[in-house]
């Protein structure tokens, strides 16, 4: 359908349009983002004796660790919109399980991670209701110095932010286990420190947790949503071009797709991009960047 | 059971100050087989270096 078609159709229309080629990307199992999930977590663990034993010095674990902390957000964020497995189905476990396993070297809780982002999802953009807001920057470096700002004991963004969203919702069974899974987390880096391994825990688990998160801020919610002034759902994400590619990206160059269709699994956003670009270029999205 | 972890959390900075970056310092220190002044071992040290950073952590609620 030529561009000069679309423009003759109402917004309804066209909104028909967009769900109909969405439905052509939803329902399909992910295996891609299974097998991702599995073998990443499995690279995760074997880095623990491969560096303890020194077959793999502590750099190199710190490098890959911290690859595997963000990578490992991407099955963890198709888990939380129910893409591996709906509520009720029968791979449902599977659903949860990668979702849980996979945010381990983040040191992030899942179930506290699926709340706020669903939330964020709701309120994209909202300067008192998305619980990510406080990622928004003037540019890319002062997007990673507001990752880092908000993850300090009392500033007002990441975790903090998190926990104001989970008592908004009154969800305080999430709180409760995200501060249990956290106390966790720093008990086992002080057993380790005080064992001796204060090293490895540092480049194999604390360190990747800030590396990672530092780098899922800036490609899941400052540059998608860059410049964060709009709240409309076709206005609030953008479309973007990365230096590092899709890949180096974490596939977030087509993040619009996903914040209006959050169902389509992340290796077909691509391809649902550019068969959905003419509508969204007609219902005024953001979709220049791409 | 939730005031508990909040007094936890509260003392974040010190509590991580000596349960990790103390000994981090310290093994750190051992690793690199520099030597502390003042006769100081490792771990001695790495508790001062420890407190140098969580106390103003604790009281300024921010590491950085």
């Amino acid at each position: 359908m030529s561009d000069r078609d679309l423009s003759l159709l109402s917004d309804r229309e066209l909104a028909r349009l967009e769900r109909d080629i969405a439905r052509r990307h939803i329902g399909k199992f992910p295996w891609f983002i299974v097998i991702c999930a599995i073998v990443n977590f499995a690279i995760w663990i074997s880095l623990w004796p491969l560096v303890f034993t020194g077959i793999i010095p502590v750099w190199l674990g710190l490098i890959i660790a911290s690859i595997n902390a963000a990578v490992g957000y991407l099955p963890s964020h198709e888990a939380q919109h129910d893409i591996i497995a709906r509520p009720g189905s029968k791979l449902r476990w599977l659903n949860e399980l990668i979702g849980h396993l996979s945010t381990i070297p983040l040191a992030l809780p899942y179930k506290l991670a699926k709340v706020t982002h669903q939330e964020h999802h709701k309120h994209t953009n909202h300067p008192e209701l998305d619980p990510d807001v406080s990622s928004h920057a003037r540019g890319p470096w002062h997007a990673v110095w507001r990752s880092i700002v908000n993850r300090q004991p009392r500033a007002k963004g990441a975790f903090n932010a998190y926990g104001r969203t989970l008592v908004r919702l009154k969800r305080f069974d999430v709180l409760r286990e995200a501060a249990v899974c956290r106390l966790a987390w720093f008990m086992s880096l002080f057993a380790l420190a005080w064992c001796g391994h204060a090293i490895e825990a540092a480049a194999l688990w604390w360190l990747p947790h800030h590396i990672g998160y530092t780098y899922i801020q800036f490609y899941l919610s400052w540059a998608p949503h860059h410049p964060a002034e709009e709240t409309h759902p076709h206005r609030a994400t953008r479309s973007f071009r990365s230096v590092v590619g899709n890949l180096g990206s974490m596939g977030m160059q087509y993040h619009v797709v996903h914040h209006l269709h959050p169902r389509i699994p992340l290796y077909r956003t691509p391809q649902a991009y550019w068969e959905m670009k003419p509508v969204l270029e007609a219902r005024g999205a953001n979709v220049d960047g791409l | 059971m939730g005031r508990g972890l909040k007094s936890v959390f509260y003392f974040g900075p010190l509590i991580f100050a000596a349960g990790f970056i103390a000994p981090l310092a310290a093994q750190l220190i051992g690793r690199t087989g520099w030597a502390p002044p003042f006769g100081l071992s490792p771990l001695a040290t790495g508790l001062l270096i420890a407190a140098a950073l969580g106390i103003p952590a604790q009281i300024r609620g921010r590491w950085i």
